[in-house]
């Protein structure tokens, strides 16, 4: 199934292409601001979750510590990547359906593009974000670190791409049948952020830490910050310096995202290829 | 027809369609759903409560470099073959088999997105159509030529008239090069001239050694373009052959379903207009060095007092320009019959271009007494090409014996047609 889906959409690369191109290009059309849009999205993320740590730092009576900012702009960035995604590609596919009722083409070009769309701006962005970070770090006692688990980000990252995508599919299809679906997403979209460690720590849930974990997402979110932000120790020893570096107690929790990415990835193909040869008649 | 002649041949296909919403109620819905994504017991064979047969058992095969017509009433199944046939669709049972590449214009100016500019949606509709970027590329000049929009090809095509919307759309797919080619009713959209460049366009296709299958409800086209063509009716083939009888059949068929037989009917119809050089061949178009001749049938019904037959010559557009009128010329018989009839313009009346014909028979009905309208006039023009191979501008002839003149006062009269005073 996979190696045939991959065969048609190279044959069609031309069409994925123009697709993923035209939805770039309709996003910052008629936008004053434009590409601009581009960083001011995840600059309006950051400055949010700056506020959120703020307020909670002020509720506890301390400061606002340097590693609290560092991990809120490491940890919006794949929120955001991954609510893009989810969104696009389950939105995206009924209007692209209406093409698709017109004229052929390999039907899973139409989400792979806006995912692909969606992907343009954050590599940019992504970009962007790595450079502030590395500019914070220059005045936090401890900031992004370059150890060897800055590695695991791209692999992390990836892992919630794919989610995103098999989601996205899952979901996508879904509307194209029962337009119920666009509002079940909407609704994930719009209060999972409470359900994933994205402005709040799992350390600092205590027990609830766990059953955050159990949000496909969080793991890996958690896991990126960790990989790349280090922290210094309070209380007993205080001011030892932690490298940055996930813990060995998230692994499992990291494995079961993985487990349930690739699952709902392979699932979200699945569900598209069976429900295709009705697409053109529900339209 | 062997093997490697043959570009599409359809085997017994059916494809079956719902009634009305696909789910109405939780209960369906869940089984339903569950059969569908586990694939299995699902009956694609056999015919649910609420479904029909939208191709029942349809068979044929198309030669390459053929140009098949398919005609039929509404509902007869033509554009579920077509999206059959473009893979847009499954059919439920049958198989069917497409060699070469193919493309479809089900809908001119499909994907066009409402704020990108026309340069951008020519781009994106090409790649759509199946085009690779640095064809179009290659041709995008040339198609923007073709589309006429000129300087407003950098404007979001948002506000584009719909009309300018449809040239570029069909320029784009003008400037592919299929295999083969289906067309569904996507002639009969814009204005005078663009169809007129549409029916130009098709014709050198046909000419070229593309496949076509092509759809319309414009019987006058059909006949021109397609040497065969198929009837559907209710999603079977009713007629599989020559073009001529396609129609008949197709006449017969539209009047069984209208309830038209008899009184309601016109006392009299042509049909069968071809356009014929002067020895009496069908031509595409006439030559406007030589003499062009029309021929066709005046089908009379019930008879007719004082029968005649007008043909008008517009423009593009519907600008009339003259008329040829048998009254006076040619005594038509009035009783009912099938009479083939021949107009000859020698010469030519025009030089280069497209112009319009429109049908008309005049008289009173012997039934109904006299209407004060005519008995018949065709709904659709017949668009005429007149090519001049001496000259490149379009009109009407004006030609006249040219000499030099030696009477006197012709300058003065000159002058007075010339004077104000005469407004």
């Amino acid at each position: 199934m996979i190696r045939q889906m991959a065969r048609e959409v190279y044959e069609y690369r031309e069409l994925l292409l123009a697709l993923a191109w035209r939805d770039i290009r309709v996003k910052y059309k008629q936008a004053v601001m434009g590409v601009m849009w581009i960083f001011f999205m995840p600059i309006l993320a950051i400055l949010a979750g700056i506020i959120i740590r703020f307020a909670m730092a002020y509720l506890q009576g301390s400061g606002l510590s340097w590693e609290a900012v560092t991990s809120v702009i490491a940890r919006s960035q794949p929120w955001l990547i991954f609510a893009a995604i989810l969104g696009t590609t389950s939105q995206g596919l009924l209007s692209g359906m209406q093409l698709a009722s017109k004229i052929y083409f390999p039907r899973q070009t139409i989400p792979l593009a806006s995912t692909l769309g969606v992907l343009f701006d954050f590599v940019i962005s992504i970009t962007a974000v790595s450079l502030v970070l590395v500019l914070v770090s220059a005045f936090a006692p401890v900031g992004i670190m370059f150890t060897p688990w800055l590695l695991m980000v791209p692999v992390l990252l990836s892992l919630l791409v794919l989610m995103a995508v098999g989601l996205g599919l899952v979901f996508g299809t879904g509307n194209l049948f029962f337009r119920d679906v666009k509002y079940i997403v909407q609704v994930m979209l719009q209060f999972g952020i409470f359900f994933t460690p994205v402005y709040w720590f799992v350390h600092e849930m205590g027990r609830f830490g766990q059953l955050m974990m159990l949000n496909p997402i969080a793991p890996l979110i958690e896991g990126i910050s960790q990989c790349v932000v280090g922290h210094v120790s309070e209380g007993v020893g205080a001011g030892a310096v932690y490298m940055p570096g996930m813990d060995a107690a998230m692994w499992p929790f990291v494995i079961y995202s993985a487990v349930f990415a690739i699952g709902s990835l392979l699932a979200g193909m699945a569900i598209f290829r069976r429900s295709e040869p009705w697409f053109a008649e529900v339209m | 027809m062997s093997a490697t002649e043959r570009a599409i041949r359809i085997d017994r296909v059916w494809k079956k369609f719902r009634v009305g919403e696909f789910h109405d109620s939780l209960r369906d819905l869940i089984p339903d759903l569950f059969r569908r994504i586990v694939g299995r017991g699902v009956q694609r064979d056999e015919l649910g409560s609420k479904e029909f047969w939208a191709l029942k058992d349809v068979a044929f095969e198309v030669g390459k470099g053929e140009s098949l017509g398919i005609i039929g009433p509404n509902g007869a199944g033509k554009s579920t073959l077509l999206k059959v046939l473009s893979r847009i669709m499954r059919p439920d049972r049958g198989r069917y088999e497409v060699d070469g590449r193919v493309s479809a214009l089900i809908e001119v100016g499909a994907g066009f997105h409402p704020d990108l500019t026309g340069r951008e949606n020519l781009f994106l509709n090409g790649a759509i159509l199946g085009m690779k970027r640095a064809e179009v590329k290659a041709r995008e000049e040339e198609i923007i030529e073709f589309s006429g929009i000129g300087r407003f090809i950098d404007t979001p095509v948002k506000r584009f008239s719909s009309g300018m919307k449809a040239r570029l759309g069909f320029a784009v797919a003008a400037h592919l090069k299929p295999d083969i080619l289906l067309v569904d009713e996507v002639l009969s959209v814009g204005d005078a001239a663009f169809r007129g460049k549409c029916v130009r366009f098709m014709r050198q296709l046909i000419q070229s050694d593309v496949t076509v299958v092509f759809i319309s409800h414009i019987l006058e086209q059909v006949r021109r373009l397609c040497p065969r063509t198929v009837v559907l009716d209710q999603g079977q083939t009713v007629y599989d052959g020559p073009t001529d009888g396609a129609i008949r059949k197709y006449m017969e068929l539209i009047s069984k379903h209208t309830g038209l037989v008899g009184a309601s009917q016109a006392a009299a119809v042509i049909q069968n207009v071809r356009f014929c050089d002067q020895d009496d061949q069908e031509v595409l178009e006439w030559n406007a060095q030589e003499p062009g001749v029309v021929h066709f049938d005046l089908v009379v019904h019930r008879p007719i007092h004082a029968p005649h037959v007008k043909i008008n010559f517009c423009a593009l557009g519907g600008q009339w320009l003259g008329v040829a009128n048998s009254v006076d010329k040619l005594d038509l018989p009035g009783e009912p019959g099938v009479y083939p009839l021949k107009l000859t313009l020698d010469p030519v009346p025009f030089v280069n271009g497209d112009f319009e014909l429109q049908f008309e028979i005049g008289g009173v009905d012997g039934e109904r007494g006299d209407e004060g309208g005519p008995i018949w006039s065709s709904s659709q023009p017949m668009v005429l090409t007149v090519r001049d191979p001496r000259s490149g501008a379009p009109g009407v002839r004006c030609e006249g014996v040219w000499e030099r003149a030696n009477e006197p006062g012709l300058g003065a009269s000159l002058e007075r047609l010339s004077s104000p005073s005469i407004s």
